[in-house]
């Protein structure tokens, strides 16, 4: 078995999870990341806010602003706190400690969010903060305030595990989901094995076979329920080939009932009176009886090819059945068959009735005293030659149709049998062929698939 | 000679009473299973002709339960199926021979002949065909009455020949029949016997003729 065969059931259902997985990874790193930078920031923020806001209340339009003791005294920050206040041309107004002041003014801020920094460096006391600079209303029109909390390591190691982890997620992702697939396709398999071995049953299903039914444990509900719809389907398939079954079987036995009542009433006659005419009419009547039965199983598909048997043992038989016919019809049969059984897969009763067909057509149109020949040859061909006028060729494939009849042909019958043999052969992967023999008479070639 | 008819279709019962009638036999007919059943038990038919489609049951389970009763007289099995599954099926039933309906009141007759000579049957031990007559105890050939001579194996394909009359003999059969394990036949063993034995029915002036079906075997017929 392939495996994820395109426009597969497989292929969709591994593609559909991957893309779930996909979405559903990223989902969940992301609401990880999210969750985990908010706990981690969210504190610190809050303080952070609220001091600033502090700030900017305590600046009022003509009191000088306080100083950083005095602001620590009256509870409007922390005594670590350091933060600097700028109006909007950018001149800072107040600030905690110069160094502080000098080293957040190359800092670029993002508004309103908390952002870790370092200052003073350059003194070699580094000293690192976590800061946010915010716009605030104040006594002096809008300011700026970036205030700072020193840095608090509990936090720094969160935020040091969610960067280590947003690097290794970078490749463990896709791994993540790769191995999500495999796992999903094998279980997505698992899960359809049982409806493979359902089609495997469907496929097996043939006219002769309808009895089958589909088994409906162990497969998933949804289709249960469809392959007990399929079911109920075959039920009514099955039904149809009874009924055509046991017409054609009641119209046999209806048919020919009175058919052996006239030949054997005229038989017993003949004595008395010349029944020849009517006996030939009767012998008529039982061909196209017999070939309206063949069409008629032919045309409901109740035909069990199934069956193995030798080619030449079946063609040998025919000939030997038909033999006292022919020479009673002053015309001899020979037969010509290969060494070896020649099996082939089909139905027997119909390759018979396809060669006594062919064989009674020959036997028809040729001359009295001649002989019609039947060969089986070792590539599965059978090929009956007789010895009269030929066929038309311009009649081309059309004398396998139903019903036709040449112009010229004063034979009876109802040009059944040579559809009969083209259908029986087309039913076998075969075909039937003719062509008019160089040295006069008509041969047709019943060519059996090397393998059917 | 007495006939039994198991058939539910009365003209044809009509019918084959009438052929089988002029040809000498004296015909009973029943139309049910479980007619034939009882008549078969009660009076020692030489042989019986069945019907496979009967009203109350299969013919086929009729000859099954005779058969297992130990009634062992010939059975032709007459059938309007043409399945080859059934003839088969009737053969193996123990029927002694079939025939498809429709069918020739002539064949019937010859076949019910035929199977009545059979080794142990009721019509004796000689053989009849047109003018040409076979004692097959007496090994001795006539036609119009008068007596010829045949080689021994002439006379064993004349046997085989006359016992499957008007139907084709396959050249195996006679060559296995002619010849014991050990003894390899000549490859043109069969056909140069055949060709004597034809031979000597034209001079003698016999109805009967061999015709050779090429490929496959020689049938007797009357001309």
């Amino acid at each position: 078995m392939k495996i994820l065969q395109p426009g597969s059931l497989e292929l969709r259902l591994a593609l559909r999870l991957g893309a779930v997985f996909l979405v559903a990874t990223i989902m969940a790193v992301g609401l990880f990341f999210y969750l985990g930078d908010r706990t981690a920031s969210s504190l610190t923020r809050q303080n952070l806010f609220a001091e600033a806001d502090e700030l900017a209340l305590s600046i009022g339009d003509d009191r000088p602003i306080m100083g950083f003791d005095q602001l620590v005294d009256s509870g409007v920050i922390e005594p670590t706190t350091a933060y600097v206040i700028r109006d909007q041309e950018g001149n800072s107004l107040a600030f905690s400690d110069a160094g502080f002041e000098a080293s957040v003014r190359d800092v670029s801020w993002s508004r309103g969010r908390a952002q870790y920094f370092t200052v003073g460096e350059n003194n070699g006391q580094a000293q690192a903060y976590t800061g946010l600079a915010t716009r605030e209303n104040s006594g002096r029109g809008l300011v700026t305030v970036i205030v700072a909390e020193p840095y608090n390591p509990e936090n720094a190691i969160l935020d040091k595990m969610l960067d280590e982890f947003a690097k290794t997620a970078t490749w463990i992702i896709p791994i993540f989901i790769l191995i999500t697939l495999v796992v999903g396709v094998a279980a997505i398999r698992g899960g359809l094995k049982s409806l493979l071995e359902t089609s495997a049953q469907v496929a097996s299903i043939q006219p002769e076979s309808l009895s089958v039914r589909l088994e409906t444990t162990g497969l998933p509900l949804e289709i249960a329920s469809m392959v007990a719809a399929f079911n109920q389907a075959l039920d009514r398939v099955e039904e149809g080939f009874e009924v055509q079954r046991r017409f054609t079987a009641n119209a046999a036995h209806e048919l020919r009932t009175p058919l052996t009542v006239i030949s054997g009433a005229l038989e017993n006659w003949s004595e008395q009176v010349d029944t020849t005419a009517l006996s030939r009419d009767v012998e008529r009547m039982n061909r196209l009886v017999n070939q309206l039965l063949q069409v008629a199983r032919l045309d409901s598909g109740i035909l069990d090819l199934s069956e193995e048997f030798d080619l030449n043992s079946c063609a040998k038989d025919v000939v030997q059945h038909m033999a006292p016919l022919a020479i009673n019809n002053q015309r001899t049969l020979a037969f010509k068959g290969t060494e070896q059984p020649l099996n082939i897969r089909g139905s027997r009763p119909a390759v018979e009735d396809a060669l006594r067909n062919l064989i009674e057509n020959a036997l028809i149109h040729t001359p009295m005293s001649t002989e019609v020949s039947v060969i089986v040859t070792e590539e599965g061909l059978i090929e009956i030659r007789d010895q009269g006028p030929g066929i038309d060729s311009a009649h081309g494939s059309r004398i396998f149709e139903r019903f036709f009849r040449s112009p010229t042909n004063k034979s009876p019958g109802a040009g059944l049998g040579l559809a009969i043999v083209s259908e029986v052969m087309k039913q076998h992967g075969g075909t039937v062929e003719y062509c008019n023999c160089p040295e006069g008479g008509a041969c047709f070639y019943m060519k059996f698939g090397a393998s059917s | 000679m007495r006939l039994l008819i198991v058939e539910d279709e009365q003209r044809i019962v009509d019918v084959l009473k009438d052929g089988l009638e002029s040809a000498g036999f004296i015909v009973d007919a029943v139309n049910t299973a479980a007619g034939a059943r009882n008549a078969l038990r009660d009076v020692p038919y030489d042989a019986a002709i069945l019907d496979l489609g009967l009203p109350d049951g299969d013919g086929i389970e009729v000859l099954k339960s005779v058969r297992s009763h130990g009634v062992q007289i010939p059975v032709l099995v007459l059938t309007a199926r043409d399945a080859i599954e059934d003839r088969v099926c009737g053969l193996d039933a123990g029927a002694d021979d079939y025939l498809i309906k429709p069918f020739a009141i002539q064949e019937l007759v010859s076949r019910i002949k035929a199977l009545l000579r059979r080794p142990g049957g009721a019509l004796g031990a000689v053989l009849e065909a047109g003018n040409l007559a076979f004692d097959t105890i007496g090994r001795e050939v006539t036609v119009s009455g008068k007596p010829f001579n045949l080689s021994r194996r002439e006379l064993s394909i004349l046997e085989i020949l006359l016992r499957r009359f008007g139907r084709v003999v396959p050249k195996d059969i006679l060559e296995e029949k002619l010849y014991a394990f050990d003894q390899e036949p000549e490859s043109n063993a069969v056909s140069v016997h055949m060709h004597h034995l034809r031979r000597k029915l034209k001079h003698e002036a016999a109805t009967v003729e061999v015709h050779t079906v090429r490929g496959i075997g020689y049938l007797l017929n009357d001309q």
